[in-house]
Order: C-alpha cells, then structure tokens, then sequence
C-alpha cells in the first residue's frame, strides 16, 4: 500500500472512536488497524463502535478500550497466500507484521469501489 | 419467598456464582438478584455483563464504581462509591441473604453494608489463604458474614482457629468447579478456533494480574515474565489483567512484548476460559485459576511471584520468582512428558468438588434459620 493511503488505515491506542470512524468513512474498508508505536496491536470495525455505542460508551472514547485485540494478522508477504487468508478469515483488511508484530503494510480485500 | 443477593465484580467472581445462580433457578421459593459492578461494565475490560445476559439471566442492579487512573488511592477511592451504591441497592431489594464470594474489595463493601442492615451474609471460599491485599479482604469479609463457606479442610480449621463458631463453618467445596466436572464449557476445537491455535504444538495460557504491595515493580515483573514467554515462541494466549493497580503497566508490556504466536484476549467469557485450559499444556502467571480450576484438566500451572502466596495448591503448580530463566526452566518442566505423566497419577485437587457443591450451597440457603443466635456474632476466642 501507498504510505500517504496508510494514514486512512491506521490509528493510534490513544485516537478517538470518532476519529476512527473519520477514517473508515475515508478508507472504505469498513476497518481501521490499531497501533502502539508502529506494532499491530488490534483492529477497530464498523461493528465494534456500533456494539460500543449502543453500550453508551461515548464517541470521544479512545479506541484502545473498544478495539479487537484478538485480530488476525499475518506475516505472509506472498498477494496470494493473503487473499486466501482474506477470504477463509472473511476480513476486509489484513494487517501484515514482521516477528515483532511490527506493521509491515496493509492488505485489502478489495480496492475502494470510489 | 427468600430473596438471595449476589455481587460480582469480575469474570472470577462468575465463575463462582454462575452455578449457584443456575441452582436457584430449580427453586421456586428462592429468587436471585445479581448486582454487577466493577469490570463487568466497563469497556475497556470486555463488559462482560454481556455474558451474564447471554447465560440468560436478569442483572437486578448495575453499579458503576471504578475510577480512572488505577493507583492504590483510586483502587480505595473505587471502593467507597461502591458501598454507596450497594448501600442503596441493598435497601430497594431488601433481600433476606446476601451471598458473596472470594476475597475482592466490592465483597467486602457488600459486606460492611449487609452486616450493618442487619442482613445475613453467607461468603463463598471462605477461610483461604492469598497473597496480595486480597488476602486481608478475604478474612475481614469472614468478619462480618454469618455463615462460612468453606472450599477445603484446610480453610474449615483455619475459620475456627479464627474463632469463628462451629455452627456457622459449611464445608461445602468450590462451586466453580461445577461447571468443570459436569462439564459446561466451551468445545475444544471452538476455543483453538477463537484464537488460531494449532493443536499439534504445545499451548500457554497467559494471566498475569498486579500485586498490589508491589505496585511499582508491576512493569518489570511483566517484564520479566513476557521476557521468558515470548523467548520459548510457543503459541500463547495472554489475557487482560483486572483493574488492581499496576494494570496499566502490565497492559503497556503486553504490547511491547506483542508477537504474532501471541494471541490476546481482552476478557474471554467464562466457558471459553475453561475451554482453553482444556486445550493448554500449561498456565503461566498469579491467577488462582491455576491452583483451583487447573487440576481437573491436570494442566500444569507456573506460579509466579507472590499473589497466590500461601494459598493451599495441588501437585500441578510449580512457584517461581519473577525471574525469566526461572520462569522458562518452569516452563520447560511443565511442558515436559515427565511432568505429564508424573500428573496424571498425581494430580488431585485439593479443592473440594464433585459437581454438586452449588446444590449443597443453595440447599443450605434456603434451609438455614435466620435466628438471634446466627445475626449475633460471637466474636470472643
């Protein structure tokens, strides 16, 4: 992925529940990747800040309290071997990390429709 | 009709109560009220007061008590708005027994508030030993209840050398084994499934909460422990410590230390905890789950440091300092065929369980008379 379209998929611990839905809306995936310094350390989806929201927590929540902590990332680097993860896992999108969990780039189940 | 009330404040306290509640339910002269507190509404920690909705019963009362920050004085402070709010709740329900369990700070502030309303308290896992400021709350909520329920001899004679009376000591045994031994938990290959774990290599399961007189030190113990850990790159899955604190800087290693055979979990509900310690080769950390609920899988268990500190274990704990070459030999011997073998011929639980000890509780709730003699403690030994 493209470093100035990586911004659109990521977001800090500390980053707004809002401020992840700015992004979702700008990325269309449906998905933002959590980080903690540059390591993976979860996801945040349409569905978790639906489920947060109806639960009252409030938008301006960081995401670190709402996130997927239990995500699927991998360290493949071959399109193929991703695109079957993506479809076995049914993600929209898939972090991929070296050992230390450290993002690599972001792989995409499929190209923005717009 | 006998109205029975129930704290919990976090997925441990569940696992005690939830059988008893399953219990109460068979009654129709007894009726439950849950009042859920602490982790169980907050986000952050999994609101897992989902879960006790999705068992299928009715959360009487919530009460929000948990004050940002996690320091010793939050973690005191917590506690006072929790004895307001249970205060309240205990007056609107009016119920004529108030059931606790275990050793948490919200325990004892359902306690002090019960005692001086004159409701009787009956404590669940009373008379045991642990570490941590736990402990102290353990044998304080002993106190101020009015009948013990005791997990093991061992806690029995302890409550009586404490003085208290022989009429009001039950042993009974740890109604959370109940759900193991009858078995209520998650399938095996739906637990590995949640977390992508391979079957054909060795699994750890990771729960490691801060020690309150340590506070400080919680970070490099994490560190310590994390070290060792990720050094073996066995398939882990790490659960979220409590809000005790010294939570924050256990959390901040748990991301330092992030590594793609580390899975994370942020509260597993309780089947597919016990489901994972069905499928693990062995539990790593301070949880009293690996002294009480690990022998009847016979999963070996790595006690680390302090928090479990005197407390009565079976032959699958091995304890060890917060030192990571200690930890991993642990580690290395646990996993071992040996250990494995030496298990299966030794490994009892110390802890009293034979799938019926729910009923026994319930049965004694509902049976018990509330008498000038049970409501006046006789404190003198």
């Amino acid at each position: 992925m493209e470093t100035n379209k990586l911004d659109d998929f990521t977001i800090t611990t500390s980053g707004s529940i809002r401020e992840a839905m700015v992004k979702i809306t700008a990325n269309k995936h449906r998905v933002v990747v959590v980080l903690d310094g540059k390591k993976v350390v979860g996801t945040v989806s349409d569905g978790d800040i639906r489920r947060a929201l109806l639960r009252g927590v409030l938008s301006i929540a960081p995401v670190n309290n709402i996130m997927n902590v239990n995500c699927i990332v991998s360290q493949e680097r071959d399109p193929e071997k991703l695109a079957e993860i993506i479809r076995k896992e049914r993600v929209t999108v898939l972090p991929v990390v070296d050992q230390s969990s450290v993002l690599v780039d972001i792989f995409l189940a499929y190209e923005p429709l717009i | 009709m006998r109205k029975i009330a129930l704290v919990t404040g976090s997925r441990g306290e569940y696992g005690y109560i939830r059988p008893v509640v399953c219990e109460i339910q068979k009654n129709p002269d007894l009726e439950y009220y849950i009042i859920a507190t602490n982790l169980h509404l907050l986000s952050e920690f999994g609101s897992s007061i989902e879960e006790i909705e999705r068992d299928g019963f009715k959360v009487s009362d919530r009460i929000y008590m948990a004050l940002d920050g996690y320091t010793t004085a939050s973690m005191a402070k917590s506690l006072g708005v929790f004895l307001m709010g249970i205060t309240d709740v205990l007056t609107r329900i009016a119920p004529d027994f108030v059931l606790l369990a275990g050793d948490r700070g919200e325990q004892l502030m359902a306690a002090v508030a019960a005692a001086h309303m004159n409701i009787p308290i009956a404590h669940i896992q009373a008379g045991e030993l642990s570490g941590n400021i736990d402990g102290m709350t353990r044998h304080a909520i002993t106190r101020f209840a009015h009948v013990h329920l005791a997990a093991s001899a061992d806690a029995a004679q302890r409550l009586r050398q404490m003085g208290e009376q022989d009429f009001r000591i039950h042993l009974v045994g740890a109604p959370q084994l109940d759900d193991l031994l009858n078995p209520s938990y998650a399938r095996p290959q739906d637990a590995m499934q949640q977390f992508r774990l391979d079957p054909g290599q060795p699994i750890v399961l990771l729960v490691f909460h801060s020690v309150t007189e340590e506070f400080d030190d919680a970070a490099t113990q994490a560190g310590e422990l994390l070290e060792a850990v990720s050094s073996m790159s066995l398939q882990t899955v790490a659960i979220f410590p409590n809000n005790d604190a010294g939570n924050v800087a256990i959390r901040q290693q748990l991301a330092q230390y992030r590594h793609p055979f580390i899975r994370i979990g942020r509260n597993v509900p309780r089947d597919v905890y016990a489901g994972l310690m069905s499928v693990a080769n062995v539990m790593v950390g301070n949880s009293s789950s690996g002294l009480i609920e690990a022998p009847c899988f016979k999963l070996p268990a790595v006690n680390v440091g302090d928090r479990q500190r005197g407390r009565l274990r079976g032959k699958n704990v091995i304890d060890v300092t917060y030192d990571r070459n200690a930890i991993t030999k642990a580690i290395r011997t646990a996993l071992s065929e040996d250990f494995k073998h030496y298990l299966l011929q030794h490994c009892d639980n110390p802890y009293l369980g034979d799938g019926h000890v729910s009923h026994r509780i319930v049965q004694l709730l509902k049976g018990i008379s509330v008498t000038e003699e049970l409501m006046k403690k006789n404190l003198a030994f």
